[in-house]
C-alpha cells in the first residue's frame, strides 16, 4: 500500500489507524514497487524500471553485446510472407 | 504470436540491445512542473500490409511531466489517412477527458481547455468545421466525441 499526500500529521495518523486494526509493516519511504523504482529528491520524484530491464537482457543473454539507439529499423514492415519459420519459439517467449 | 519467423525473432534481439541503451532511462516529475495538460498525438496509416489497420500513438503531459501514453493499433481500417489521425485524435481525446475526470478527483480541475497537438491540417479542419462532407461521413461518431 503506497499513502502520499501533502500533510505528513495526516499520513502519520493514518498509518497509526491502520496499525491499530491490522498487522501491517512500515517499510518507510517508497523505493520500488512492482518493478518501479522511485528516487525522491527535493525537486521531485524519479522513475525507472532499470532493475527490470537489466534482468531482461541478462535472461536474453546480450549483456556485451552492441548498443542499438533505436528500437526498430525505419520503415520496418512485418509480413507473414517471410519464409524462414523460427525453429525453437520458445526463444521468442 | 503464432508462427514467428527468423526476422522477427532477429528484430526482438535489436529491442533488446536498444534497451540495453536505456536502462537508466526513467520519468521525472518535478515538484515545479505546472499542472495544466497537454497533449500530442499522430497516426500511422496505413501501417500494417497484413491488415491494413493504422495505429494511434499519443502522448499526454501534466506540466512537463509525462503522464500519460499509448501506441495501438486501431480496430477499424481507416480509407484515409486524415480518417486514421482523425481517430486517433478521439482517442486521445476521451483519454484526455478521463484524465480532466481523474485531476479534478484530485482537486487539480483544468480552468481552461486541453491543447492538442498534431501534424495533420485536415484533422484541424474537421475538428473546425463540424459539417460533414461525402469523405467523412462514416466517422461521424468520433466527430462528435470531438465537437
Amino acid at each position: 500500500m503506497i499513502i502520499t499526500g501533502d500533510d505528513s500529521v495526516g499520513i502519520e495518523e493514518l498509518k497509526q489507524f491502520l496499525c491499530q486494526h491490522f498487522e501491517m509493516k512500515d517499510l518507510g519511504p517508497l523505493s520500488y514497487l512492482l518493478g518501479l523504482e522511485v528516487l525522491s529528491s527535493s525537486d521531485g520524484l524519479f522513475l525507472s524500471r532499470a532493475k527490470y530491464a537489466y534482468d531482461l537482457v541478462s535472461r536474453v543473454g546480450h549483456i556485451d553485446c552492441k548498443i542499438k539507439h533505436t528500437p526498430l529499423k525505419p520503415n520496418i514492415c512485418f509480413t507473414h510472407q517471410e519464409v524462414t519459420l523460427l525453429n525453437d519459439h520458445t526463444l521468442y517467449r | 504470436m503464432a508462427s514467428p519467423r527468423t526476422t522477427h525473432y532477429d528484430d526482438v534481439l535489436r529491442i533488446i540491445r536498444y534497451i540495453k541503451g536505456t536502462l537508466f532511462y526513467g520519468l521525472h516529475y518535478s515538484t515545479t512542473s505546472s499542472l495544466i495538460l497537454k497533449a500530442y498525438f499522430d497516426a500511422d496509416w496505413p501501417d500494417d500490409p497484413n491488415d491494413r489497420r493504422s495505429t494511434t500513438g499519443f502522448c499526454i503531459f501534466l506540466g512537463d511531466s509525462l503522464l500519460s501514453w499509448c501506441i495501438k493499433k486501431q480496430t477499424l481500417v481507416a480509407r484515409s489517412s486524415t480518417e486514421a489521425e482523425y481517430r486517433a485524435l478521439a482517442d486521445t481525446t476521451s483519454e484526455i477527458l478521463w484524465l480532466h475526470w481523474l485531476l479534478s478527483d484530485l482537486e487539480t480541475s483544468q480552468s481552461s481547455p486541453t491543447d492538442l497537438y498534431c501534424d495533420n491540417r485536415g484533422v484541424i479542419q474537421i475538428a473546425h468545421n463540424d459539417v460533414f462532407h461525402e469523405k467523412i461521413k462514416h466517422i461521424e461518431i468520433d466527430c462528435h466525441i470531438i465537437c
